[in-house]
């Protein structure tokens, strides 16, 4: 009895510590030492179940580079020209309370870097939040703690587009209190200035409403390119050329 | 305490890789086969695989089972480092008390709803910590519908598994 009650207080103090730690470190060595482990199980058990759910998978030979261009060829003809691309497979999802997150088949060995902008056919997605070597994780643009530079055309008025957590749509908040922006605009990314961050004019997604009495500037709910919940095939835009 | 006398004359090594690899497959249904089918990642398979290993194998292995378990979402996902492993650590301790010996409903009731609590105190505490807020959006009824049919469909392997590490 004592040992099993010693054996619980020890596991809490370090969950606990675990906790502490991660707030103040924020290292990431151990997390992607495991995700080398990890992604490639979860890359093979996505393959061999994928064939059971909605996600057709055109390309049974993923591994074959060829057939991989050919299945991000339609997310590659949206793309700005002079940029290097990776695709990528989501493998496994993490949308843990309210957060967003998929992981994809490539990683640092194939110039994926954190920061980089992912874009899935109709537009951008995401950014890549962390990286190993055959693998990373794709921070959504549903993911409440994502936010994104934009600008409303055809106004060109600049704002920020924020999640609100998975199935929700986007919230969006232009500078300018004058602005004019209608339901129906276009929201598109303002660009970094970084040679491997977001390029400029990438689709985010489209203005469904406006907030009626914003507190500041003009607040609009946005739904994005396309369902964070049925993504597959990924580009990753790993710098400029 | 009866519910801990399921843990003794166990066969350690038999048990230890019983509980891993039923944490590795729960973790893989969870992370990337539930995705792949077109389901929620919101369903706890991993935290029901704890709730059911606690009740066939006491409260110690139970604790570190749930540790592990909770450790490796933490690890792979983008929640807070050490918020699974606490949660999934109580949680292994709270099911081994759980008596479900003779099929009775109550049972299966409690392991239900401490498999989905665990599951949504692992959402709220990763939301607070990382300050976004509570959000009960799609991944609600994921949790409660979801933690329903993993116990449905797990708790009847606790005797099996009792079986094996004997």
């Amino acid at each position: 009895m004592t040992r099993a009650r010693n054996t619980v207080l020890v596991l809490i103090a370090a969950s606990l510590a675990l906790i502490l730690w991660d707030l103040r470190a924020s290292d990431t060595t151990v997390r992607d030492a495991v995700q080398e482990v990890t992604a490639p199980l979860q890359r093979t058990a996505t393959a061999v179940f994928a064939p059971l759910g909605s996600w057709a998978r055109q390309a049974q030979g993923f591994d074959d580079p060829a057939a991989r261009a050919q299945t991000a060829s339609q997310i590659v003809v949206a793309a700005p020209d002079g940029w290097n691309g990776a695709a990528g497979r989501v493998v496994a999802a993490d949308i843990s309370g309210g957060r967003a997150a998929v992981t994809i088949d490539v990683g640092s060995s194939d110039g994926v870097g954190i920061g980089n902008a992912v874009l899935a056919p109709g537009g951008l997605i995401g950014q890549i939040s962390q990286v190993s070597q055959h693998a990373a994780m794709v921070l959504l643009v549903t993911d409440p703690q994502s936010t994104i530079g934009i600008r409303v055309l055809p106004s060109k008025e600049m704002g920020v587009v924020s999640g609100s957590g998975m199935g929700n749509e986007l919230q969006v908040e232009v500078l300018n209190p004058a602005a004019q922006i209608a339901a129906g605009q276009q929201v598109r990314s303002l660009g970094s200035t970084a040679a491997d961050g977001i390029p400029p004019d990438l689709l985010v997604g489209q203005i469904t409403s406006i907030d009626p009495a914003p507190a500041s500037g003009r607040a609009a709910q946005v739904r994005p390119v396309t369902s964070m919940t049925s993504l597959d095939t990924l580009l990753v835009l790993t710098g400029r050329r | 305490m009866t519910a801990v006398s399921g843990a003794t004359h166990v066969y350690w090594p038999r048990a230890v890789g019983l509980s891993a690899t039923a944490v590795v497959l729960g973790f893989l249904c969870q992370t990337a086969i539930l995705p792949a089918v077109g389901l929620s990642a919101a369903i706890p398979v991993l935290f029901s695989v704890v709730a059911v290993l606690g009740i066939a194998l006491g409260r110690n292995s139970g604790a570190i089972t749930g540790f592990a378990a909770g450790l490796l979402l933490d690890v792979t996902g983008v929640g807070v480092l050490g918020v699974g492993a606490l949660v999934g650590c109580l949680l292994g301790v709270a099911s081994a008390g759980i008596r479900v010996d003779r099929w009775r409903w109550s049972g299966a009731v409690y392991v239900w709803a401490y498999t989905a609590g665990a599951a949504a105190a692992y959402a709220a505490v990763n939301s607070l910590i990382t300050g976004s807020g509570l959000m009960w959006s799609s991944g609600f009824w994921a949790i409660v519908g979801g933690s329903l049919v993993c116990t449905l469909v797990l708790l009847p392997l606790r005797a099996p598994i009792r079986a094996v590490v004997r």
